[in-house]
């Protein structure tokens, strides 16, 4: 049982993950919060259903989810983190992207109201399972870590290996060095909201493989501790996001076994709090260099 | 025919609240020049580099490059035009390493949106450009290196490689040899000598005399944020008040 619940942690994590891997790579990159994505990861879902509706096969409504996710990241870069380019307009663009947040949600209600809505994925795909190390692991959550294990992966090899990558890495160390020598800052940081808010729908989408169901208060319950996790596992730091992620997802299917369910989202905050308290720069953190200044 | 200056900075100011660092400066010079800055410290010196590059905004004045007015504009316009500068206290990108330092400079590639997600560093030609650069100032063998981890001396000299990565028409050194012992400065000697082809014009900033005579083909002194004298490295170091600057201050140390 207690293995079960470890790999149930596992796959609740690796959805954490992929939200927390968004958050990382704003905040690294801007030093600034995009709020946005928690709700990018409710909206997955409901792109999904939308394009469905439509009547667009299943492969193609995931497909579309993720870019939707990625052109709606753009849109938010533009709104809310364009003009805002001074270190001490933090705020501004955390408020500006909450807000944005807010309206999506506030639209996604107005559309589908505010119950869970059923997302058509074919009942056989809940029920098929698969034995693995003598238990029966149901295949969804397969599906879910593949999916998880392969976009970050290619996440991996996009930041430490493309050209692309290094502009980001670039910026993310020194905004003004990196001006100076001619990389352009802005389609860099278009670049960055693009792949975070595609992590983020992506995270929605297997959330909703998962429950069944999408959701428009996910954003908030779920979404949001991917702050949680990127504070746990250091800010800024990519690998202390994806480890901080397995931990927390871990911890609270270990709670759940343990009686201690009802705990629920107290669980992992206190763990932030904790974490923090003893280790203020997360658990594989200290490696977020930001800008000197001059 | 008079050459078009391809910088020309006309009677700039530079103030921060009370505090004059820029007084009524004014300096050009043509494509092929190679300009000593030099002066006792808090002369404003790095100021005046500041003010070119655009990391200052001017009080006042005007800075033209090739014709163009760049008074107001922006850090990476600068760049795009043609000016590249090193900082006195060495700046890299210190978690990546060095041959990755040099190709984030190398600005062709960096241009293309979708190209730039498809390289995977390994396409021939970018490679090539970035390791003939690191041949060119020693560093070859450390390319996978963390730049972070690189000794004083070859931090420099990456730094230096990567300015020049983004093919320069001006480059500005603020005190090179800053921190560097006489074989270092020596060294750092040859390595200019040695591109002098990637450096049409350069502006360098030194307290080393030995380094300005050598390396440069006019000399500026300030003091105060003002030009106290011009003209050869001659002229100037034997000039009444530049000796004054120096040695009536007790900074011997030069």
């Amino acid at each position: 049982m207690i293995a079960e619940q470890i790999i149930n942690g596992v796959v609740l994590g690796s959805m954490y993950a992929l939200v927390a891997l968004g958050y990382t790579l704003v905040f690294g990159v801007l030093d600034k919060l995009n709020f946005a994505l928690s709700e990018l990861f409710m909206l997955g879902g409901f792109v999904v259903i939308a394009s469905v509706g439509l009547g667009a096969p299943l492969w193609l409504a995931g497909v579309l989810a993720l870019v939707v996710c990625g052109l709606l990241g753009l849109v938010v870069e533009f709104v809310s983190f364009r003009k805002f380019t001074s270190p001490d307009a933090q705020v501004t663009a955390a408020l500006s992207s909450l807000a944005v947040g807010l309206i999506m949600i506030d639209l996604v209600q107005k559309t589908w109201g505010g119950e869970p809505v059923a997302v058509p994925v074919p009942i056989e795909w809940r029920r098929a399972s698969v034995s693995l190390f003598g238990m029966q692991v149901q295949g969804v959550k397969i599906v879910i870590l593949a999916v998880t294990l392969v976009l970050m992966a290619a996440l991996h090899v996009l930041i430490s290996r493309t050209a692309m990558g290094r502009n980001i890495r670039a910026v993310a160390e020194s905004p003004t060095f990196a001006t100076l020598l001619g990389v352009d800052v802005k389609r860099v940081n278009q670049q960055t909201f693009f792949i975070a808010s595609v992590l983020a729908g992506a995270g929605g989408l297997m959330f909703c493989l998962r429950n069944g169901i999408a959701s428009s208060d996910v954003g908030f319950t779920f979404g949001l501790k991917a702050l949680a996790i990127m504070a746990i596992g250091g800010m800024g730091d990519l690998r202390g996001a994806v480890l901080g992620a397995i931990l927390v997802g871990v911890v609270e299917s270990l709670a759940i076994q343990f009686g201690f369910g009802k705990l629920g989202e107290i669980i992992v905050w206190a763990l932030m709090i904790l974490v923090l308290l003893a280790r203020p720069g997360g658990l594989f953190g200290g490696a977020h260099v930001t800008e000197q200044r001059a | 025919m008079t050459m078009t200056p391809l910088l020309d900075v006309q009677a700039i100011s530079k103030r921060f609240g009370g505090v004059t660092a820029i007084d009524d400066l004014s300096i050009s010079l043509v494509k092929g020049d190679r300009l000593g800055l030099v002066g006792p410290n808090g002369a404003g010196k790095t100021a005046f580099v500041n003010c070119v590059t655009g990391f200052y905004t001017l009080s006042g004045g005007s800075v033209h490059f090739d014709g163009v007015d760049i008074s107001n504009l922006p850090l990476h316009k600068r760049g795009r035009l043609g000016l590249a500068r090193t900082f006195q206290n060495i700046r890299l990108f210190k978690r990546m390493t060095v041959a990755e330092n040099v190709a984030c400079a190398l600005r062709d590639y960096a241009d293309r949106p979708f190209l730039s997600m498809l390289s995977f560093g390994g396409s021939e030609t970018f490679v090539k450009a970035a390791r003939d650069l690191l041949e060119r100032v020693r560093l070859a063998d450390k390319a996978d290196q963390l730049a972070g981890s690189l000794p004083y001396g070859e931090a420099r000299r990456l730094e230096i490689a990567r300015a020049l990565a983004t093919r320069p028409r001006l480059l500005l050194l603020d005190e090179p040899t800053a921190g560097m012992n006489e074989q270092e400065t020596q060294e750092l000697l040859a390595d200019l000598r040695g591109n002098a082809d990637l450096i049409p014009s350069m502006i360098v900033i030194e307290h080393d005399i030995g380094f300005i005579r050598e390396l440069s083909t006019r000399v500026v002194a300030m003091d105060y944020g003002r030009k106290i004298a011009e003209g050869s490295a001659d002229e100037v170091f034997s000039h009444p008040q530049v000796v004054e600057a120096y040695l009536g201050r007790g900074e011997a140390d030069v």
